[in-house]
C-alpha cells in the first residue's frame, strides 16, 4: 500500500511542466526514471504534493549527436546508453552505465539526468559527468535556459544548483578524444549496495586526470599527475597519485556505510585502480 | 498530458487488454495486486533493491515497486501469473521446479522473469550474461547456487530448442 497522496502529473510539453513546477516548487518531486523518488514515496518521506513525471516530454528519453558532442535528454536511461546504436556515446558513460547497481531492471528505468539531480554523493553519475566536462542545461519559466558546468552543478550532498522552479532538460557531453584512455573503478562493500569510493581517470599521453567521488560530498577533480612513462604505472607514480588524492581539499563524505576516514583512504586506492583500468584499455 | 488522482489506466496485462480506475502515481505493483488481483508480483523492499516485484514491460524487466503505474499505460505488461499455461509451466519455471531452485519462492518472480527476458533477447546467453541479468534480484534464502544451476540448465534447454527448431 502506498502512503503518499501526491498528485501525479505527466505533461507532454516543457511549458506545461514548468508551469506545474512554478505552482508547487519545493513540494514537487520531479520523476525522471523515478527510482529514487518512488522509493521516497513508498516511505512517505519526505512528503510531496506533486509528482512531476518528465519522461513524456519531447526528446527527453533520446540522445542527439552534434558536431561537438552528445546531448542526452533528461530521461535517457542507462539501457539507452548501452543500446547498440549508442556506440558513439562517450566510453566512460557507457562503462559506468554497464556497472550500475540493481541489475537490468534499474538500467531499464534509471536515468542519468535523474541520478544527477538526486545528487547522492555515492552515485556513479555525478563523478562521470564532472570527469567528462559535461554541461547541464536547465530551464525555468521565469529565467529561461541556463547552462551550468557539471563541476558547478553539484553543491553538496543531495544538493544541486537547480533552483526550486527549475528543472534539468538535457546534458551536453563533449566527444572523447581518440587519443585519450578512460578508466573507472568503484568500491562497494556489498554487491547491491552504494559505492563508498569511485574514481574516473583520463590518460592523455603521460598526463593523468582523476576525478573522485562517493568518498567526497561532491565529485572533485584532482590536479593532473604526470606518469614517469606513458603507458606504464610505476611504484613512484602510485605513490604520487595517492599523495595527491590525500592532499586534495574536499569535504569527505560519511554515512551509515562507512565514515569519512575510511572513504578517504579508499579514495587513494580507487584512484590508482582507475588509472590502471584506463591503462588496460586499447586506444580506439 | 495526464493529471489527476484517479484515472482510467489501460494496459495489456498478460496478453489481455485491461482497464482499471487507479491513481497513476501509485507504484505499479500496488495496481497489479490491489486493483487487478495479480498476486504473482511480490512486494519486498519497496526500494528497488530486491527484485521480487519484477514485471516485464514491452519485454524489458522493471521493478514495479518503484515504477508509477501511469508509465505502464497502453503498454504490454507481463507478470509471473501469465507466464505458464493452465496445464503447463513455462520452460524456465519447469527447470526451476525440477532443480529445486527455490526455497520460500518469494524471489521467484524476479529471477524467472529476468531470465525469460534475457533468453528472448539473447538465446545464446551464457554464464556471464545470466549473472548480469540476475544481478538485480536478492534471494533471502541465499539459494544462489541452485538458482544459477537452474538458469544454466534453462539456457541449455533454450539453445537445444532453437537448434532443434532449425534442424
Amino acid at each position: 500500500m502506498t502512503l503518499s497522496r501526491a498528485k501525479y502529473y505527466r505533461p507532454d510539453t516543457v511549458h506545461e511542466a514548468l508551469s506545474a513546477l512554478a505552482d508547487f516548487r519545493e513540494t514537487t518531486a520531479i520523476l525522471s526514471g523515478g527510482t529514487h523518488v518512488m522509493s521516497h514515496l513508498n516511505r512517505d518521506f519526505p512528503r510531496f504534493s506533486q509528482l512531476l513525471d518528465v519522461s513524456a516530454l519531447p526528446d527527453s528519453a533520446k540522445f542527439a549527436l552534434t558536431s561537438n558532442g552528445v546531448v542526452l535528454g533528461t530521461a535517457v536511461t542507462y539501457a539507452t546508453v548501452l543500446s547498440p546504436d549508442s556506440a558513439r556515446l562517450p566510453r566512460l558513460i557507457r562503462q559506468i552505465s554497464a556497472g550500475i547497481t540493481g541489475g537490468p531492471q534499474i538500467r531499464n528505468q534509471g536515468t542519468l539526468g535523474g541520478s544527477a539531480c538526486y545528487g547522492n554523493p555515492a552515485s556513479d553519475i555525478p563523478t562521470g559527468l564532472v570527469a567528462l566536462g559535461a554541461q547541464m542545461i536547465c530551464v525555468s519559466e521565469s529565467r529561461g535556459t541556463r547552462t551550468i558546468a557539471a563541476s558547478e552543478f553539484f553543491k553538496s550532498a543531495f544538493v544541486t544548483a537547480l533552483l526550486s522552479d527549475e528543472m534539468l532538460i538535457s546534458i551536453a557531453i563533449p566527444y572523447d578524444s581518440v587519443s585519450d584512455r578512460w578508466g573507472y573503478v568503484k568500491l562497494k562493500t556489498t554487491e547491491s549496495s552504494w559505492p563508498v569510493a569511485v574514481a574516473a581517470a583520463k590518460i592523455s599521453g603521460a598526463e593523468v586526470t582523476i576525478t573522485i567521488g562517493a568518498s567526497t560530498e561532491v565529485p572533485v577533480t584532482i590536479c593532473p599527475v604526470k606518469l614517469r612513462n606513458a603507458g606504464h604505472l610505476s611504484e613512484s607514480d602510485i605513490l604520487l597519485i595517492r599523495e595527491t588524492v590525500k592532499a586534495t581539499s574536499a569535504t569527505w563524505w560519511s554515512d551509515e556505510l562507512c565514515d569519512s576516514v575510511y572513504r578517504k583512504r579508499m579514495a587513494e586506492v580507487v584512484a590508482v585502480r582507475a588509472v590502471e583500468n584506463a591503462l588496460s584499455k586499447e586506444l580506439s | 498530458m495526464s493529471d489527476s488522482a484517479m484515472q482510467s489506466i489501460s494496459m495489456h496485462i498478460n496478453g489481455v487488454m485491461s482497464a482499471v480506475q487507479a491513481d497513476p502515481g501509485k507504484p505499479l505493483v500496488d495496481l497489479l495486486r490491489e486493483d487487478m488481483g495479480l498476486l504473482g508480483t511480490h512486494v519486498g523492499c519497496r526500494n528497488g533493491d530486491c527484485g521480487a516485484c519484477t514485471v516485464l514491460i514491452d519485454g524489458a524487466a522493471y521493478k514495479s515497486c518503484i515504477l508509477p503505474a501511469g508509465r505502464a499505460a497502453n503498454r504490454h505488461v507481463e507478470t509471473l501469473d501469465g507466464l505458464s499455461k493452465p496445464s503447463e509451466l513455462h520452460p524456465v519455471q519447469r527447470i526451476f521446479w525440477e532443480k529445486n531452485a527455490f526455497q520460500c519462492g518469494f524471489c521467484l518472480s524476479g529471477h524467472i522473469l529476468c531470465l525469460v527476458a534475457l533468453f528472448r533477447k539473447d538465446p545464446h546467453a551464457g554464464r556471464k550474461e545470466i549473472e548480469d541479468a540476475l544481478a538485480g534480484n536478492l534471494c533471502r534464502c541465499t539459494g544462489y547456487q541452485q538458482i544459477m544451476a537452474a538458469a544454466l540448465s534453462a539456457a541449455e534447454a533454450v539453445q537445444r530448442t532453437n537448434s532443434e527448431g532449425r534442424g
